[in-house]
């Protein structure tokens, strides 16, 4: 049945438009990661309110390839001038750059494309290969186990990325507040709408994404200063014998894209952090470790193998549970809800939706081919996209962002005002540490959590329990009882640790 | 600032609470379950500086499982100290002009063309200019206030005339294209509304 989902899956894909929507959004991918400051999420979340006129599966395609490309794009830029395009090619810099200056910048960018595309395309094939065991563990869940993941999944957000934790759960259970705004999901009642119609029908998601991803990156990006070659980048080397070079290290690239996959799994871990750990573990492991930091050709193939192994893992916990692993799969997740996806147990019903996730899974497996055709092809070229200005770029965002968010819900005003408080507020949060993915997972996921833990009380009135709970069913339940204790280890895990230290 | 947002957390979570009486049992379930929890989170971060130490350093605590910080430095180390031993060891490579320009950590090396410089006047005036933009479009309309945002942007950030005569007339490009595409009704503003209605 599933391999039935599957064939059908390759020809959408392999289909018109499909097939261009995943070629245009692997190059919008590669051109907002190389150009620093922007990135996938940035890039994915403006051009959210433009997928509106495309059908599920292509606008879930571009969002898929934007991320993607970018993850390879940041290279570029990390290469040729050493300001990373995306936080993800961060480590890149450290063996890229010097390459760069000594005139093997042409190596380098054919080096981190090829190890992009075979880490992703390995990678995504494992995850392929292993969907039936994911289809089965996601059927497990039911109502009361998916409210308690959303909240799982923000209470790992806030231990697994930086800030303190209370800020982490603060933005998070914040973002949940703001989706009770309009109608309830399950009642009559019509909530906090100081009676403005324009309210009734909530804030927006993709306007509160689009506030946060691109309004607030553009407030912080225009506290900043440079991001653009000042001068011409030598383009020499050679692009063969840097793909040769991948291949003679199968050890290192099977090894970063893994490890990659394995904390791109993690929410709130994301990109950056495989990148560098991926990246130490390739100079603890070497014979000639002393070369890293000089232009070692191993520090290029380990940063780039494991960002874009990354994206596999990252979209396991986003399609199955509609938890992010990055940023850039809270907007993805906002991209599947827009075109009416729900994460979860449909997505991998072969008679519903199978197919969407299956149509991702191969479009992830045929963009890696766009990268190594892409990136070895226009390898020489690839200096121009360095010579554009950030300033040049800023408003032209902000434009976008605002056309985009009035064009949601064909001229709501309210969802411009989201956009800009929220910028403005995305950008208080990030400069005070407060996680912007637990904030987003909130607003993204809020109706969701709310209808799952309605049912979950109605359920509870048919469970059989000593004590009159209204949330008896999360007790009664194998699984959302493991998943309590989950919740419950995490949050008091700290307080408890230094007592059980001593 | 912090504590601006903090409030703001706190004190919309608090009407949120307080009106959720208002909503059938249902209806107000969820806001209540989600507001109660800001406000205490909120309240414990205001009032950090006097909690009981275990408590604080739960609350101000901000390690965390991959401190992205942490692992810079790490793999900078790595680098820093294979690099040393080299030198110590084989004083060759620096013979050579390609690996004396790259031979420093990566974190030392000189002229990084994009070391970003923290300029928190742009931030604001970007949110200034954005507000604007969000008054302006209301006011005359967003096809005709999105080149003068852009306008204004450019002007302020100093670039040269054709990139700002450049920049608008793309901006405008685009709009139009929203306006003419997507037939949203961004022509016109309020200003145009109350000529129509009240003077002519």
């Amino acid at each position: 049945m599933s391999f039935a989902v599957f064939v059908e899956a390759i020809g959408v894909v392999l289909s018109w438009p499909v097939a261009f929507w995943l070629l245009a959004g692997m190059l919008i991918g590669i051109i907002v990661g190389s150009l620093p400051g922007l990135g996938a999420s940035l890039g994915m979340a403006i051009l959210l309110p433009l997928t509106l006129a495309l059908d599920g599966i292509s606008a879930i395609i571009l969002l898929i390839s934007i991320y993607s490309g970018a993850m390879y794009g940041g290279s570029i830029s990390a290469i040729l001038v050493n300001a990373p395009g995306t936080s993800a090619a961060a480590a890149t810099t450290f063996d890229g750059y010097p390459m760069s200056r000594q005139g093997q910048a042409v190596t380098a960018l054919s080096l981190s494309a090829t190890s992009s595309a075979l880490a992703g395309f390995l990678t995504v094939a494992v995850l392929i290969i292993a969907s039936p065991v994911l289809i089965t563990v996601v059927r497990w869940f039911g109502s009361p186990e998916y409210f308690l993941i959303a909240i799982l999944g923000l209470a790992m957000i806030t231990i697994v990325a930086q800030g303190a934790m209370v800020k982490g759960l603060i933005a998070g259970f914040f973002g949940l507040s703001l989706t009770t705004i309009g109608s309830a999901p399950m009642t009559a009642d019509v909530r906090y709408t100081f009676g403005q119609f324009a309210l009734f029908d909530g804030v927006s998601f993709v306007a509160a994404l689009i506030g946060l991803f691109a309004i607030a990156e553009m407030l912080k990006l225009a506290g900043e200063r440079g991001g653009i070659s000042r001068g011409e980048v030598r383009m020499g080397g050679d692009v063969l014998p840097a793909v040769k070079s991948v291949l003679n290290h199968p050890v290192t690239l099977l090894k970063s894209a893994f490890i990659g996959m394995g904390i791109g799994a993690i929410p709130g871990a994301g990109s950056t952090v495989s990148n560098f750990v991926a990246y130490t573990e390739a100079v603890r492991s070497a014979d000639d470790s002393s070369t890293f930091g000089k232009g070692n050709e191993v520090g290029v193939i380990a940063s780039e193998a494991s960002n874009n192994g990354t994206i596999g893992g990252s979209v396991v916990p986003a399609i199955a549970f509609g938890i992010p692993g990055s940023a850039a799969t809270a907007v993805l997740i906002g991209g599947l809800i827009m075109h009416g996806l729900v994460p979860g147990p449909e997505l991998f019903d072969a008679d519903a939706n199978l197919v969407v996730t299956y149509s991702v899974f191969i479009a992830l497996l045929l963009g890696n081919i766009v990268i190594l055709l892409v990136g070895l092809g226009l390898v020489t070229r690839a200096g121009y996209l360095t010579r554009i200005d950030t300033k040049y770029i800023i408003p032209m965002i902000i434009a976008l962002a605002f056309l985009g968010a009035f064009a949601l819900r064909s001229g709501n005003w309210f969802d411009v005002v989201t956009i800009v408080a929220l910028g403005i507020m995305g950008y208080y949060m990030k400069r005070y540490n407060y996680s912007i993915i637990a904030f987003v997972l909130g607003v993204v996921l809020g109706s969701i959590a709310e209808e799952n833990l309605y049912r979950s009380v109605v359920l509870s009135r048919r469970v059989d329990f000593p004590i009159d709970l209204p949330i008896s069913i999360f007790f009664v339940r194998p699984l959302s009882l493991l998943l309590l204790v989950g919740i419950v280890a995490i949050i008091l895990g700290p307080i408890i640790r230094p007592y059980l230290d001593r | 600032m912090e504590h601006v947002l903090l409030a703001t957390f706190i004190g919309t979570s608090a009407y949120m609470f307080i009106e959720s009486y208002e909503f059938q049992a249902a209806g107000g379930m969820f806001p209540r379950f989600t507001s109660a929890i800001v406000i205490v989170l909120g309240l414990l971060l205001v009032f950090r500086a006097y909690l009981p130490a275990p408590l604080q350093r739960v609350v101000t605590d901000e390690d965390a499982m991959f401190d992205v910080d942490e692992l810079v430095e790490e793999a900078d180390v790595e680098v820093d100290t294979q690099a040393d031993e080299a030198n110590e060891t084989d004083t060759s490579d620096e013979d050579s002009p390609a690996a004396a320009e790259a031979g420093s950590s990566p974190a030392e090396t000189e002229e990084p063309a994009s070391e970003p410089v923290i300029v928190s006047r742009g931030s604001f005036i970007t949110g200034g200019l954005c507000i604007a933009y969000l008054l302006a479009s209301y006011i005359i309309g967003m096809l005709w206030a999105t080149p003068l945002f852009v306008i204004a942007y450019t002007v302020w950030s100093g670039q040269r005339w054709y990139a700002i005569v450049g920049l608008a007339i793309l901006s405008f490009v685009l709009a139009f294209l929203f306006y003419d595409v997507l037939n949203l009704d961004i022509a016109s503003g309020w200003i145009h509304d109350w000529l129509v209605q009240e003077v002519l």
